[in-house]
């Protein structure tokens, strides 16, 4: 995909659409992995069995998206090189694999039924290392002092809600264990949704000026669609929808809500130059690297969940079949 | 167990997941085993990059890379002149890289000390001490690009001559004496019959026509059209003008910015130097831009794109730009301190004479500064400068001397020599009639009176700025906004905002102006910082800081006269610089009784002579033919709208013009059509000497010196051959003075030898190293660090023992500089202009149109783009049948020679037809649709780009493409062929739409009417959608 600019340069998009994946998955995965907790604290390990998985599968599957965004993709290992602690992308550097790590070995913990001790201490690491990603993700955008619509107070909130409803979202669409939590489930869909789309409100109402830009970036279908279809939609069905047909509707709601948000933050918005006067052709749903990251990050999706599937159906039984095996930590 | 329904989804999921998979991050992966496996990977952190040219360790201690050297030299890679800092493999002798030389001040703000090391100043540039962008300097993406020139395959490096007709592009290479043998001696050159030599033209008594003495000897009939003055242009000048005897020199000034130029000069008082005029932009707190875009186009744009940058986020600055196309001027990154208002082409000088009507009916002017009727009453008053706002002028139409300052003389006819030429003012206080020059006090500013002089005549007499309030009374506010497009409380707002700031609000303008209201629209915009009385004030306005003497009188070396200098006489080619009613054909005309006006083609009274109008002039006759044409690195068959179309057939007519002899790195336009190419250096292997246009608040004297080695070929003894080398052979050969021996006068009056470039252009750097406290002596090791040292035995055989190092001095830092600080003393600017202001300029206004015979407004008046005879292009060509009016812009990459540069052809293909998105779709056009766009003059075929930054009903195309030459066609030269590029030759260049003014009769390009400035703004067009 290339800008066409008046009177300056041609140039690629510095976001290709893989940063819309990568934010959309990783973003999930963190509301997942803290749906998991509250789900265990509240309700016990059984009802917060699935978040986890939902939180594994995505955290496996967020970092190739990530790294596909980048258009070196190899100089990533420069983060590790030397420490910059001013910069929240390096921040970001280590709270990833933190978060990716940790929520890995509890779901592996989890699923073999061992180490309940150093088990709580890596769920404890994955909701740190998941809020820590979640702060990096909202403040690496932020801080663009030259893309005005991200650098204020209302930007990171509404990335953050729209990423706490797209995880419960996907956590009801992989189905809730039992009818509480699926309630439970359903409630923290309904409030972080609805108070998305007031912290989306206030964001852009509160201020002419941020409304005027919002619109010059996200067009009213776009803005409408993420206000309707992907908060309010949510958040009515899962306050009074009633089973689980509804509760599938109001997750995917959820995550096509949160989808079409970071695609028109973070690519659509491309097309308005920061430094130069340019008019960029704004990059269409069909172009071939927008059809690449979608296939290329489903693809993941499906290839993470196979393997958290073969983890619980076949490597965990036959594990728990060897000589050391026991009981399985925190049955219900 | 294995294959089970749950094994087999599980692997079918598998396998659909990695095809899904393989599609999407095919490319990451290749990118990621590139990243541990190229080239560029294999040699560490450089990457792709050359490796450094010196590292610097954590004690600051440099270490060279033997493998390169860096030297700070001048770019030309457009008309700016900065001053860079090359990266120049030794090995193979290419140019690595380019950035800025951090000892200039075009390059770097605030520069570095003039004093410091050469070492030093490469530390500075490193990261060593982690000062982060303090002390940067930089290189601009033309300048970086531009390197490309110097090993370009299409460069012309042996001498040429065409082997068929004139711009057929075949070619064949001739040795060099051959070529300076046939070009002065002439002969029977082409197989087309005797073509007169150099010699046989310089003839400095025989008139071209007797009928027309004025029009000078027949040397003139040797016309030279040079570059812009990019330090070089003093050899050309002392060949042409000094040698030789023709008065047909001039740069590219009349088709680049001359109504800048000339409407900056009518207020400075200074038509014949027409100074820059620019904003101090690092204190004003208002910029008012109109038909420039600072740091995006206009010089110098990459110091202003710094200055601007600043003035914005550190200084709150505010600032406008008044276009009609959104530049990279006014971005995001300027948030609500900078701003767009969009007008419609050409017609800024409404807008002006709007705000300037209402600057004065709301008495926002700055009284105390233009109420001061002279330099001694400024002073008195704590002013920087002084107008003559106060100044009576002869205002009764039928009066011999109407438009004229009455002079004291004209009132007391026994006042001495001196008082007499004084103008006349009205003590403000008494109302008493004084001589300006005596009159220390303030005097009345509105005054319209009759006045009995001396002789008995009573005339009517009015203040400058009286006839100034009149000429912008003439419309009202509602008027100018209805030509404009731009709402009368707009005009108001944006009139108020200018006054708000005191001296610290400044206008500018630039090539915007260039259409046919282009005169009266500059000294409109100019004449806003008149006004404010900012000129020489902090935040104010600036004529710049000026220079270090170098081609000049200096103080070692005189350049500018040498035993036989010859002064030119004559009129111009172009009919610039002359009045009409001075020539024969208007005494001829009235003697016999016949209505003088109109000429057959505009004459300039006052203006500089016209290289624009040349080219049609000279081939028609009017005022006479040339014989000979020698063009330098100038392109104006490429750069003057409508010029191809009126010559391309009658310049390949050998008759009309018998020799023509470009110099030229490259064929370009122009140089196309000549007979002969002389190769010539490029930049980075030239010498010279040139001084900032304007900006600079310092004095400024940047050295451009061979930082490579030059590829041209040699003549037989061994000098490389370019513009310097011909011109000093041809003048050799035929025995004119000023080169060979005996050529350059030193301070004590003994005669040095001119024969090669060196002698003239180091001798130039001993003046600049001598001009006031001498520079210091380089030493040997600093000289080796920058390569100045492979010129030491040639500047010990040529200079003086003392100059020499010191010219080394000079080089290794890229020219001479004054201190930053020196550009300010006492709260204003250090270096001011001194010149009274003219808010009535009296040769304007005693000028006529040679068309009409009407005489010429002597202050900023709104007439809209205009014909030569007065009618006006809206009328001409009106808006039912023309509906667009297109205008040229200009990116910050790309000038004309862009597309021939290849880094800049990978960073942008082509351009497009920009069109406002609602004139678009009211066409029902999208971007990317192709279509002809049509005017009187021509027709150019491209792809709409629908924009909300270019303002309804402008078309805007941007400067650079639609190249024809530059290797946009195939030529031939011997048995070799050079294929058309593609590329090269992509998109329009609008001035292919510029066209002939009809109501001339002879064939002439559309101008403004009173100084002659090409019009290449605000042509009339139409659209018309192609089928794909």
């Amino acid at each position: 995909m290339t800008g066409i600019d008046l009177i300056s340069v041609d140039q690629a998009f510095a976001w290709r659409p893989w940063a819309v994946a990568y934010f959309l998955v990783i973003g999930a995965a963190v509301a997942a992995a803290l749906a998991e907790e509250a789900l265990r604290l509240l309700r016990g390990p059984a009802a917060a069995r699935p978040a986890l998985r939902v939180a594994a599968v995505l955290a496996l599957s967020a970092p190739l998206p990530l790294l596909a965004d980048l258009h070196q993709p190899a100089r990533f290992l420069n983060f590790y090189l030397g420490a910059a602690p001013r910069s929240v992308m390096w921040w970001g550097a280590w709270l990833l694999p933190a978060f990716v790590a940790t929520t890995l070995m509890a779901t592996v913990a989890d699923t073999l039924g061992r180490w309940a001790g150093p088990a709580r201490l890596l769920r404890l690491g994955m909701a740190a290392s998941g809020l820590g990603v979640l702060a990096y993700t909202a403040g690496e955008t932020a801080i663009v002092a030259a893309r005005p619509l991200w650098h204020n107070a209302g930007f990171p909130v509404v990335l953050t809600l729209t990423a706490l409803a797209s995880g419960v979202g996907a956590v009801l669409i992989a189905g809730a264990a039992d009818r509480a939590a699926a309630r439970l489930l359903r409630m923290a869909l309904a409030g972080s949704a609805g108070a998305g789309l007031v912290a989306l409100g206030l964001w852009l109402l509160a201020d002419p000026d941020m409304a005027r830009l919002a619109l010059s970036e996200m067009p009213v279908a776009v803005l409408g669609h993420v206000a309707g279809l992907g908060l309010a939609l949510p958040a009515l069905l899962a306050l009074f929808g009633r089973g689980a047909v509804s509760a599938r509707l109001a997750g995917a709601a959820a995550v096509w809500g949160a989808l079409a948000f970071r695609w028109a933050l973070f690519t659509g918005a491309q097309a308005q130059s920061r430094v130069e006067t340019a008019s960029y052709l704004p990059p269409a749903l069909t172009d071939p690297a927008t059809l690449q990251s979608v296939t290329g990050t489903a693809g993941m999706i499906a290839l993470a969940a196979v393997l958290v599937a073969v983890l619980d159906l076949y490597l965990a039984p036959a594990l728990r079949r060897g000589p050391q095996a026991g009981p399985r930590a925190g049955k219900a | 167990m294995i294959l089970n329904r749950r094994s087999l989804l599980l692997g079918g999921t598998t396998l659909a997941a990695l095809g899904a998979m393989s599609h999407g991050f095919a490319r990451t992966a290749r990118d990621v085993i590139g990243g541990f496996t190229s080239p560029e990977a294999a040699r560490g952190v450089t990457g792709g990059a050359h490796a450094p040219e010196y590292s610097i360790d954590a004690a600051g201690t440099l270490t060279r890379n033997p493998d390169q050297r860096v030297a700070y030299t001048m770019c030309e890679g457009c008309t700016t002149k900065c001053g860079v800092r090359v990266r120049i493999d030794n090995r193979s002798g290419d140019i690595l890289r380019v950035t800025g030389n951090p000892y200039s001040p075009l390059s770097a703000d605030p520069h570095i000390a003039y004093d410091k090391p050469v070492e030093d100043s490469y530390a500075g540039l490193s990261g060593h001490g982690e000062t982060g962008l303090a002390g940067r300097s930089t290189a601009c993406g033309r300048g970086n690009a531009a390197l490309a020139k110097y090993r370009d395959p299409r460069r012309v490096l042996k001498p040429l001559k065409r082997a068929g007709g004139r711009g057929d592009g075949h070619w064949v290479e001739i040795e060099w004496e051959q070529l300076i043998e046939e070009v002065v001696e002439g002969g029977d050159l082409f197989g087309e019959g005797h073509v007169d030599g150099l010699r046989a033209i310089r003839d400095l008594e025989t008139p071209i026509d007797p009928e027309n003495p004025e029009f000078g000897p027949k040397a003139n009939q040797l016309v030279v059209m040079p570059v812009f003055k990019n330090g070089r242009l003093m050899m050309a000048a002392r060949f042409a003008k000094m040698a030789f005897g023709t008065r047909n020199l001039v740069g590219h000034r009349s088709y680049c910015g001359l109504s800048m130029r000339a409407g900056y000069a009518a207020l400075l008082d200074n038509l014949k130097k027409q100074p820059h005029l620019k904003p101090d932009y690092r204190h004003a707190e208002y910029m008012l831009f109109v038909g420039t875009a600072p740091g995006n186009a206009g010089n110098p744009f990459k110091l202003q794109g710094t200055l601007m940058a600043r003035a914005r986020s550190e200084n709150g600055a505010r600032y406008v730009v008044v276009d009609p196309v959104l530049t990279n001027s006014v971005t995001q990154a300027s948030g609500d301190r900078g701003r767009w208002q969009p007008i419609r082409p050409g017609t800024d000088g409404a807008l002006v004479m709007g705000m300037i009507r209402w600057i004065l009916e709301s008495e926002r002017y700055d009284r105390a500064f233009l109420e001061r009727p002279s330099r001694a009453a400024a002073e008195a008053g704590g002013e920087l400068s002084h107008s003559n706002a106060t100044h009576l002028v002869i205002d009764s139409a039928d009066a011999p001397e109407a438009g004229r300052f009455l002079r004291w003389g004209q009132l007391d006819p026994g006042a001495d020599e001196a008082l007499a030429g004084e103008p006349v003012c009205l003590d403000a206080a008494t109302g008493t009639p004084m001589p300006t020059g005596a009159q220390s006090d303030p005097a009345i500013l509105f005054h319209e009176d009759s006045v009995t002089l001396a002789d008995g005549r009573t005339v009517e007499v009015a203040t400058s700025l009286a006839l100034l309030r009149r000429e912008a009374e003439r419309k009202t506010l509602d008027a100018y906004a209805e030509d404009c497009g731009i709402p009368a409380e707009r005009i108001a707002e944006l009139a108020r905002e200018f006054t708000s700031y005191g001296k610290r609000a400044a206008a500018d303008c630039h090539g915007g102006t260039m259409h046919a209201a282009g005169f009266y629209t500059a000294y409109g915009v100019v004449m806003l910082n008149a006004l404010v009385g900012n000129l020489n004030a902090i935040g104010g306005t600036t004529a710049g800081g000026g220079s270090f003497k170098a081609v000049a009188k200096g103080p070692r070396y005189d350049l500018k006269s040498f035993p036989g200098k010859v002064k030119p006489r004559g009129v111009d080619a172009g009919r610039g610089g002359f009045a009409y009613e001075r020539t024969s054909e208007y005494s001829r005309k009235v003697a016999a009784g016949e209505n003088p006006y109109p000429a057959r083609a505009p004459w300039h009274a006052f203006t500089q002579p016209m290289g624009a109008h040349w080219l049609a002039s000279l081939l028609e006759g009017y005022p006479y033919k040339a014989r000979a044409l020698v063009t330098w690195s100038s392109n104006p068959v490429y750069g003057v709208a409508g010029l191809r179309e009126t010559i391309d057939e009658k310049i390949r007519d050998p008759r009309n013009l018998p020799l023509m002899i470009s110099i030229d790195a490259f064929i370009n336009e122009t140089s196309t059509y000549a007979d002969y190419i002389v190769p010539d250096r490029i930049f980075y292997e030239a010498w010279g000497w040139t001084k900032p246009w304007g900006a600079v608040t310092v004095k400024d004297a940047t050295a451009r010196w061979p930082v490579v080695d030059c590829l041209t070929g040699t003549t037989p003894d061994g000098r490389h051959i370019d513009m310097e080398t011909f011109f000093i052979d041809v003048a050799k050969r035929m025995g004119l003075p000023g080169f060979g021996e005996g050529a350059i006068p030193d301070a004590e009056g003994q005669l040095h030898p001119l024969h090669r470039a060196e002698d003239f252009w180091l001798r130039a750097g001993a003046n600049v190293a001598f001009d006031g406290d001498p520079v210091p002596e380089a030493d040997d090791a600093e000289m080796a660090l920058t390569g100045v040292d492979r010129f030491a035995d040639l500047m010990r055989a040529t200079l003086k023992p003392e100059e020499w190092r010191r010219v080394g001095y000079l080089l290794n830092r890229g020219g001479r500089f004054e201190a930053h600080a020196a550009g300010y003393a006492d709260g204003a600017l250090r270096h001011r202009y001194g010149r009274t202001l003219q808010i009535w300029n009296e040769t304007v206004a005693s000028a006529r149109n040679s068309m009409t015979g009407a005489r010429f407004t002597g202050c900023p008046t709104w007439q809209g783009p205009r014909l030569a005879d007065g009618t006006a292009l809206d009328a001409e060509f009106p808006r039912e049948e023309w509906p667009f009016r297109v205008v040229s812009t200009k990116s910050q990459l790309f000038s004309s020679s862009g597309p021939a540069l290849k880094h800049l052809r990978k960073l942008r293909g082509t351009n497009a037809i920009g069109l406002n998105r609602e004139d678009a779709a009211a066409l029902g056009l999208e971007t990317g649709d192709r279509v002809r766009l049509s005017s009187p003059g021509g027709t150019v075929e491209g792809a709409v780009l629908a924009r909300a930054g270019v303002a309804p009903g402008t078309v805007a195309i941007e400067h650079g493409f639609g190249h024809r030459e530059l290797g946009a066609r195939t030529y031939r030269i011997g048995a070799r062929v050079f294929e058309k590029g593609l590329s090269l030759a992509a998109g329009i260049n609008s001035n292919d739409l510029g066209f002939q003014d009809p109501s001339a009769s002879v064939p002439s390009v559309l101008a403004d009417p009173v100084v002659g400035s090409i019009a290449r703004q605000a042509i009339p067009a139409r659209i018309e959608r192609l089928l794909a």
